[in-house]
């Protein structure tokens, strides 16, 4: 029976074993073409792009909500009509579920589908595990080539898309850098006459919090805005360089720390956990599945602990919301990192990925038509400059992933629901970018390779502690203890100072 | 004549059935009312059998994306009838086979089968296997196959059933009378597990109709083919998505009416299947009495 | 009743033992099914090796470098090993036990139910708990133990005048609240599955056991348990075969993910899906299958020897 049983075994394994062989084979060829898809070497005509040969047909992966636009085709008919043109290239744009793109992006790599460019978002979650698992390539040399506007438009940015030291993947434009804060209900501020625009700490909200829990003792006071996120560390600013275990505390300090541990988070907890025990925060805070920011538009909540408060200080959509910054807006690398483009390491012309980018990233055309769609069918042009997208059901792309959108035309519902006009949209835009600092470690990126093991542990510690401190729900002293202790139990120290080693000798490197 | 103590058995059957009924229902009642729930009084009450105030919303969210729906629902059936009659003829057969006891090397298929109980290699090897092999992507054989046509365990109760419920007597005076295998099969241990076929039949059908793992695997995101579980979880795991990423806050997902759409979308999802449940019932209460043979 | 069975098969036996070809068409039968099989469980089981292997995705998945047993190790860092394995086997024993003996008991209640209406309507509302998918029935179970808006505190404790609880925090209620959802979920399926085996047992017994005077007690005892023990032990060797194994929707989504509740909710699986969820590492998550199932297979392999030992035509193979 065993022998039969080897032999059964020994059979599957051979035939999957085939595919296995023929996959390396695979591998291998298109090894040595990504050195030769580089013409540079052969006619040295650098950056002009060879029409001769047969166009190639670019298989763009990018980010859609469970299902492709139904007028995908139509956009695609009339962008390969401007790639043909340009880059003597076709575009087969494939949609990847957003929630799913760890999963899909694996599979495709393992059966190495056919796939060129591929949109990493979060990016910072992908760019480090990618880049080992050797998923992307580096791009260096073809962005070095056939990317001017690139290097133009992106300038230090491009920084964001490094790792290890050389370039995997090609940022986009950050049109802003949102801070940490508050939102709140502009109609129960103005009902009580408070005013928050002098609110400098957590403590300055106490006196607030109580007259809206005394007048309005059915709503909810405070929720962190997103359910899974918590109070805490929402209001406490850290750059984590990739992960929570081990961040900066302040953007000019260059020794890591473990933010649960410092003073000043400890300070924000027990600020919390007064707020909890004063009835400010749901008891359910650590189990609902509804978000703060739900919660604040349908009414139900007076304030959130936000990270995404922006430079028009508030909103009118759905409700009206007025918002203040707890803390300058900082530029850190995870910031750019939101939406990453890179090349698949299966692709076959890195190259004309490339071109594409960099064509994406130098035409608004191009831009407007994959953001909005087409002119007229999708979208009708306002006097002001700004897009009237409201008829269109057929085309909506739901992120700023295509080039450059400085030089493309705003959204009409994206002005209309800061409650600002489109002049004051751009200068306070434009007066908030030029106050937003760069962390020193902007551009670092953590590579957590050799401490996968540790960082698993980890992930699974805090999943267990860092809801239940951060949210007030219960009493932190001892908890808070517990939770380091497992922490460094798990590893924090080893992950710690890997961290701080890479960021020491990046540092080094990069003269700061 | 029916004894006294027969009816207080009969009693204590409906007491504890009772508890056990309204112990089930009274959650599903609860979706129900859920669906019909006011956004707002939800967020504010939670889910209440009770609620405040009444709303279509959440099905109008739904019916407003209708023609992908229904057109998800025309494949989730084709899918799930072809899966499940397929799928359980093949395992019954298989257990069939292997209840015969001195079939040479039973005991080895018996274990080959039970061993994929308990070891298999993982979505990305069979990924490879399906699509680079077998091409299946973006067909529907993507929906049909992967995982979900038989299992060992199906196989398993099938040959247990066979092996303790069918008089072995019955069989063997038949194959005397030369009557081919695959004719035994078909009229006489068919007929006489039936209930047995709706049991194995109603789970593998629940499979088909829930799954959207396939669906979320072996389709693109273009394709024509999505059925009903992947679009519906499509719209929830992309609202949690947005929700827990907090990407950019470049969509509102304030106009989806979140906490009430899961559960309409629960409902629009189980209710075709809680319908088809009473023919399974007929087939089941019709096999029982065929099979209560005497030996 | 086996005996006279067993000595027609022996009988049989002996004819058949000449006649090779006449299991060709049992073969054929068995076919579609292995073919399926081989395909979908044995071709796949190559994959199993990345397990062992450093994920690398730039030529075949196949050739990353090994590193043996790195993969694995996540698993074992913490002091949650420990007590993720606990929590998995013991639930998994609890269901084992309380599962079979609340389901035997309902199904044979049920059977005495005189109304075949009334048994059909029964039927069909137990069931419905079946259909309805884990993710859902944690939004129910919610709406059921939520501290402010829920049904058990509102409605059942404030009017009894009990202080409300805080079930999401308190990890004493859980073993309770996972069994009564776990037994609540599966109760129709497997009321349906042993009322198949109970009706088939012919109805003579019963009657020639009245005639001899037999209470009903004895009726259970002596014709429908015996009748009953081949499929629950069957499904009992095939639920050790899966004791390392647990519905990851009744121990992460059920619990909403407390983190309070993680002593008493965390299994294998559970801990596997928290320490990968960011990472997303698909060889470590290979790993964890490999422990799961390299465990069940052990396990299975000791229970079906057991069983041939004492009772032969029960066991597996």
């Amino acid at each position: 029976m065993k022998k039969n049983l080897v032999l059964v075994l020994l059979a599957s394994f051979l035939v999957v074993g085939s595919i296995g062989c023929s996959n390396t084979n695979n591998g291998n060829s298109s090894a040595p073409s990504n050195e030769s898809a580089v013409p540079t070497a052969e006619n040295g005509d650098a950056g002009k792009i060879n029409f001769d040969e047969e166009p190639y047909t670019i298989k763009v992966n990018y980010a859609v909500l469970g299902q492709e636009q139904p007028d995908l085709p139509k956009i695609e008919a009339k962008l390969n009509e401007i790639t043909l043109k340009e880059i003597n290239a076709k575009i087969d744009l494939e949609g990847v579920s957003l929630y799913n793109m760890a999963n899909v992006y694996a599979l495709k790599a393992s059966s190495r589908e056919k796939t060129d460019l591929m949109l990493l978002m979060p990016g910072n979650r992908y760019l480090a595990s990618f880049a080992n698992n050797k998923m992307i390539r580096p791009i260096d040399e073809e962005l070095a080539q056939w990317g001017p506007a690139l290097t133009e438009t992106l300038g230090d940015n491009l920084i964001s898309g490094q790792f290890n030291g050389k370039q995997y993947a090609i940022p986009q434009k950050a049109d802003q850098k949102n801070t940490i804060g508050f939102h709140f209900s502009k109609s129960i501020l103005d009902k009580y006459n408070i005013d928050v625009s002098n609110i400098k700490s957590l403590s300055d909200l106490d006196s607030v919090f109580a007259i809206v829990h005394e007048k309005e003792p059915n709503m909810t006071v405070l929720a962190p805005e997103v359910s899974v996120g918590n109070i805490a560390s929402i209001l406490k600013w850290n750059d984590g360089l990739g992960n929570a275990y081990g961040g900066l505390l302040d953007p000019n300090s260059t020794k890591l720390e473990n933010m649960y541990e410092s003073e000043e988070f400890v300070e924000t907890i027990k600020k919390v956990r007064e707020w909890y025990q004063k009835g400010y925060i749901s008891k359910d805070v650590n189990t609902s599945q509804d978000d703060g920011a739900t919660l604040l538009d349908n009414g139900k909540v007076f304030a959130v602990a936000a990270s995404s408060v922006g430079f028009a200080g508030g909103s009118i959509k759905p409700i009206e919301k007025q918002s203040i910054a707890m803390y300058p807006p900082v530029l850190t690398t995870s910031d750019t990192q939101l939406l990453l483009w890179s090349v698949a390491s299966s692709s076959e012309r890195p190259d004309k990925a490339i071109q594409f980018l960099n064509l994406l990233n130098s035409s608004a055309e191009l831009t407007t038509l994959l953001q909005f769609g087409i002119e007229g069918e999708h979208y009708e042009v306002n006097a002001n400059g700004t897009l009237n997208v409201s008829n269109n059901k057929n085309y909506e792309s739901y992120w700023p992933m295509f080039g450059d959108y400085s030089k493309a035309p705003l959204s009409e519902t994206y002005v209309t629901a800061s409650g600002l006009s489109v002049e004051e949209f751009k200068l306070k835009q434009k007066a908030w970018n030029d106050n937003t600092k760069k962390s020193i470690a902007y551009g670092f990126i953590f590579d957590p390779g050799p401490v996968k093991t540790e960082i698993a542990a980890l992930d699974a510690v805090a999943a267990q502690y860092a809801k239940v401190i951060g949210n007030g729900a219960v009493d932190p002293t001892e908890l808070l203890k517990k939770f380091n202790d497992s922490l460094y139990a798990a590893g924090l120290q080893k992950v710690m100072d890997e961290k701080q080693r890479q960021f020491d000798a990046w540092l080094a490197t990069n003269n700061k | 004549m029916i004894e006294n103590k027969d009816k207080w058995w009969s009693y204590a059957g409906h007491i504890v059935m009772i508890i056990l009924s309204i112990v089930a229902i009274a959650p599903f009642l609860l979706l129900l009312m859920s669906s019909f729930t006011d956004e707002a009084t939800a967020l504010k009450n939670g889910y209440s059998f009770f609620p405040e105030k009444f709303s279509l919303n959440a099905y109008h969210y739904i019916s407003s994306q209708w023609e992908m729906i229904g057109k998800g629902y025309l494949i989730t059936i084709i899918v799930t009838v072809v899966g499940t009659v397929v799928g359980v003829i093949i395992s019954a057969m298989l257990a069939y086979t292997l209840s015969k006891h001195d079939l040479p090397g039973r005991n080895l298929l018996m274990f080959l089968l039970t061993f994929t109980m308990l070891f298999n290699g993982g979505l990305t090897s069979s990924y490879i296997v399906y699509t680079q092999i077998f091409h299946i992507k973006d067909t529907i054989l993507g929906l049909l196959l992967p995982g979900l046509l038989m299992n060992a365990y199906n196989v398993v109760m099938f040959k247990n059933y066979f092996e303790h419920s069918i008089p072995n007597a019955l069989l063997e005076s038949a194959r005397i009378d030369g009557a081919t295998e695959l004719n035994i099969f078909a009229k006489i241990s068919m007929p006489l597990s039936l209930p047995m076929f709706v049991t194995v039949g109603l789970t593998t059908a629940l499979m088909y109709w829930n799954d959207w793992t396939n669906g979320m695997y072996y389709l693109s995101t273009n394709s024509s083919i999505q059925s009903i579980q992947t679009i519906l979880n499509n719209i929830n795991e992309n609202i949690k998505f947005l929700q827990q990423n907090n990407v950019g806050n470049m969509v509102s997902t304030g106009d989806m009416p979140s906490a009430t759409i899961r559960m309409a979308i629960a409902v629009v999802g189980v209710v075709p299947m809680l319908g088809l449940f009473p023919i399974f019932q007929r087939w089941f209460v019709k096999g029982a009495t065929a099979g209560a043979v005497k030996e | 009743m086996r005996a006279t069975t067993d000595m027609k098969l022996s009988g049989v036996r002996k004819k058949n033992k000449i006649k090779w070809k006449s299991y060709i068409p049992l073969y054929l039968m068995a076919l579609p099914a292995l073919i399926y099989v081989f395909i979908n469980n044995y071709m796949p089981l190559y994959g199993m090796q990345i397990a062992f292997r450093e994920l690398d995705f730039s030529g075949s998945i196949f050739s990353g470098k090994f590193v043996w047993f790195d993969n694995f190790k996540f698993l074992f860092t913490t002091k949650d090993a420990m007590i993720m394995t606990r929590n998995t086997v013991l639930y998994n024993l609890l269901f084992i036990v309380v599962g079979t003996i609340f389901s035997v008991f309902v199904a044979i209640l049920f059977n005495e139910i005189l109304s075949k209406r009334l048994a059909k309507f029964y039927q069909s509302a137990v069931l419905i708990p079946f259909f309805i998918s884990m993710v859902v029935v944690s939004y129910l179970g919610f709406a059921f133990l939520s501290s402010e808006n829920g049904f058990i505190n509102n409605s059942i404790l404030k009017p009894l005048g009990i202080d409300p609880v805080s079930w999401y925090t308190e990890p004493k209620y859980w073993p309770y609240i996972i069994l009564f959802v776990h037994t609540w979920k599966g109760m129709g399926y497997s009321l349906l599955f042993i009322t198949v085996r109970i009706i088939t047992i012919s109805k003579d017994y019963y009657e020639a056991a009245k005639i001899d005077g037999a209470t009903k007690w004895q009726q259970i005892f002596y014709i429908t348990l015996p009748f009953l023990k081949p499929v629950i032990v069957l499904m009992t060797i095939l639920s050790i075969g899966r004791i390392f194994y647990s519905d990851f929707g009744l121990f992460y989504q059920l619990p909403m993910s407390s983190g309070a509740l993680y002593d008493v909710t965390t299994t294998i699986d559970t801990y596997s899906f928290r320490a990968l969820m960011n990472l997303g590492d698909i060889t470590m998550s290979t790993a964890t299958g490999v422990y799961q199932s390299i465990v069940g297979f052990v396990l299975i392999l000791v229970t079906n020897y057991v069983t041939r030992k004492f009772s032969k035509e029960d066991s597996l193979f």
